[in-house]
């Protein structure tokens, strides 16, 4: 489990290096800076972060599908040692939907409500195996049956607006998974879900990373989550990973004092008060000289404002801080 | 999706009643050919049993002829909307798709249709191409397809940013994919909404066009050119106004009819 950055050996099925993505315009601070990790083979990779930190961005950097006005700056992506950084659109379409899958967040929409669920689901199939129509339909059910739904038959006979957000969900991973991925990322995937049907989900997503040794991508910010299923993680604050490293290590002894805060400010039955990190997100407006998380920081030091703290790199365990400088 | 209310059938049904009728009563009164025989010994006869509507100053029936008039308003009618549909909704899915520069400048130039004032552009076009019922077709289809365009990209817009648009980019889909199994059909009910009701509009206004010359001419059948033929007439002999009068009305109804619950049965929040 030990990361290595050979891209020789291409031990990893995902590298990132030093990505960079902002707006077109030059003036504005971009929205994600220097980006590095990697995710080993059979490995889940986890994203943590709150709210516009960069974490969906990243996904679609990967994609190549970011949206109109946002660019890729800089960085380089490898998949399975291709660089797909450097292919064009047309080239990336092959490599969508059968190297990479995608869960989308919000499921009820990721269905077009004009086909049925079943059919929509035979189609997919269809354009990336060349199944015929009675082969299809038999590889659908049998997924939907591995994702365990129940009620098979009436849910393939249904409109996506006919079932729930958990059916939906369950499809969506289902149809994500019958593409025979590469590298699956999920984004999000139980934040439009009730405790219960998360809890279920999650199940699901943990038994059959086991069954199909998926390389998977998550992004959450759920903590809980990163907990259950990822072999590491990496923390986002404004654009850049904080703190990286294997996920028990790094929730049982978090360094960076975002992490730190983060962390704290878990409830849990045996404290009296919850601590809470002031201030909020800065916004990316104006340009920042220091540390993003200066404003918030309780460790601050005077050279925090003024100079950007580069990554430290202890057992395991990448940190940008200045606190770490000499570990 | 496949199944219609009766609010969406009754109105379908009546105009298909209507176009059947245009058909079969000039047939059971004497023939088709025969209703364009102008019989000056019995012109202008008020309604009675041998002619319900009465005759018109040329001694037509206007039973059958406000019936065989009802084909070429409907040609307009569909013909108009078919057109305008044609060419605004491949327009307004080009302009919503791409954005950008292409989006500003096809909807510039839709815009610019839209400036003229509605009578002004079919007058212009049909004075540059001549007056007939073909011409004036064209015409208020260019004046209209502005709409189309304007409803279709607003749809393509919001659909281009919905989650099963992205989740198809996800899986690799091309543009013409997302086109031909996304945008269009979820597109489609918006522009069936204001197609069902711009055909009563169409035939209205290529009435008004025929009135005025522009449209049909004689001895072409057409409401609006039966109205012009009757403005002499009407004062002392009320009869010749009315059915191409009504005709109209109704038909011009039961479009707007099936328009409404049409909307009605694809967006029912309002």
């Amino acid at each position: 489990m030990t990361p290595e950055y050979d891209q020789s050996q291409s031990p990893n099925i995902l590298d990132v290096t030093d990505l960079s993505v902002g707006p077109t315009s030059e003036n504005t601070v971009d929205i994600i800076r220097d980006l590095n990790f990697s995710i080993n083979k059979g490995a889940t990779f986890g994203i943590i972060g709150e709210t516009g930190c960069g974490k969906t961005m990243t996904a679609k950097a990967i994609m190549n599908l970011l949206p109109l006005g946002i660019q890729k700056k800089t960085g380089e992506i490898f998949l399975d040692g291709i660089p797909i950084h450097t292919l064009p659109m047309k080239e990336m379409r092959n490599i969508l939907g059968k190297k990479i899958a995608f869960i989308p967040q919000n499921s009820a929409g990721a269905l077009n409500p004009l086909y049925k669920v079943g059919p929509q689901f035979e189609f997919v199939l269809k354009w990336r195996f060349g199944l015929q129509f009675s082969q299809a339909k038999r590889t659908a059910k049998e997924w939907f049956e591995k994702v365990k739904l129940e009620n098979i038959e009436r849910i393939y006979e249904s409109y996506p607006c006919q079932l729930s957000g958990g059916q939906l969900q369950r499809i969506t991973i289902a149809l994500a998974l019958s593409l025979e991925p590469t590298l699956l990322i999920a984004d999000e995937p139980t934040t439009a879900l009730d405790s219960i049907t998360r809890k279920e989900i999650l199940t699901l997503l943990t038994s059959l990373k086991k069954e199909y040794n998926l390389n998977l991508l998550l992004i959450t910010h759920d903590v809980s989550v990163v907990q259950k299923i990822c072999d590491r993680v990496a923390v986002m604050y404004a654009g850049e990973i904080v703190e990286c490293g294997l996920t028990e290590d790094l929730l049982k002894n978090p360094k960076h004092p975002y992490l730190t805060g983060l962390l704290n400010a878990l409830p849990s039955p045996n404290k009296k008060r919850l601590e809470h990190l002031t201030g909020s997100v800065p916004t990316l407006q104006l340009p920042l000289n220091g540390c993003t998380f200066f404003q918030r920081c309780k460790d601050k030091m005077d050279h925090c404002n003024t100079n950007p703290p580069p990554v430290y790199t202890t057992r395991n365990r990448e940190i940008r801080c200045f606190l770490y400088e000499n570990n | 999706m496949n199944k219609y209310p009766k609010t969406v059938f009754v109105p379908l049904i009546l105009l298909l009643a209507i176009l059947i009728l245009s058909f079969l009563v000039p047939f059971l009164r004497g023939g088709i050919a025969s209703q364009y025989d102008l019989h000056f010994e019995r012109a202008l006869q008020p309604p009675s049993l041998a002619y319900p509507f009465g005759t018109d100053s040329l001694g037509r029936d206007l039973f059958s002829i406000t019936f065989m008039a009802a084909k070429s308003s409907f040609m307009v009618g569909f013909g108009v909307v078919f057109l305008a549909a044609l060419i605004g909704v491949p327009i307004g899915m080009i302009a919503g798709l791409k954005g950008g520069f292409i989006d500003t400048v096809l909807i510039r130039i839709t815009d610019g249709f839209l400036a003229f004032p509605p009578l002004i552009l079919p007058f212009t076009i049909t004075a540059l191409l001549g007056p007939s019922l073909t011409n004036i077709t064209i015409a208020i289809a260019v004046a209209w397809f502005p709409w189309y365009v304007r409803i279709v990209r607003a749809r393509t817009l919001e659909i281009r940013s919905s989650g099963y648009v992205e989740s198809a980019k996800v899986m690799g889909a091309g543009w013409t994919h997302i086109l031909k199994k996304h945008i269009f059909p979820n597109a489609f009910p918006a522009v069936l909404i204001q197609a069902s009701a711009d055909i009563g509009y169409a035939i209205l206004m290529a009435a008004g066009l025929s009135f005025l010359g522009l449209g049909a001419q004689p001895p072409q059948l057409e409401w609006g050119l039966l109205i012009t033929q009757s403005r002499i007439s009407f004062l002392y002999s009320w009869w010749t106004i009315l059915p191409p009068g009504i005709g109209l009305f109704i038909t011009v109804v039961i479009c707007n009819y099936l328009g409404d619950s049409l909307r009605e049965y694809y967006d029912p929040r309002i």
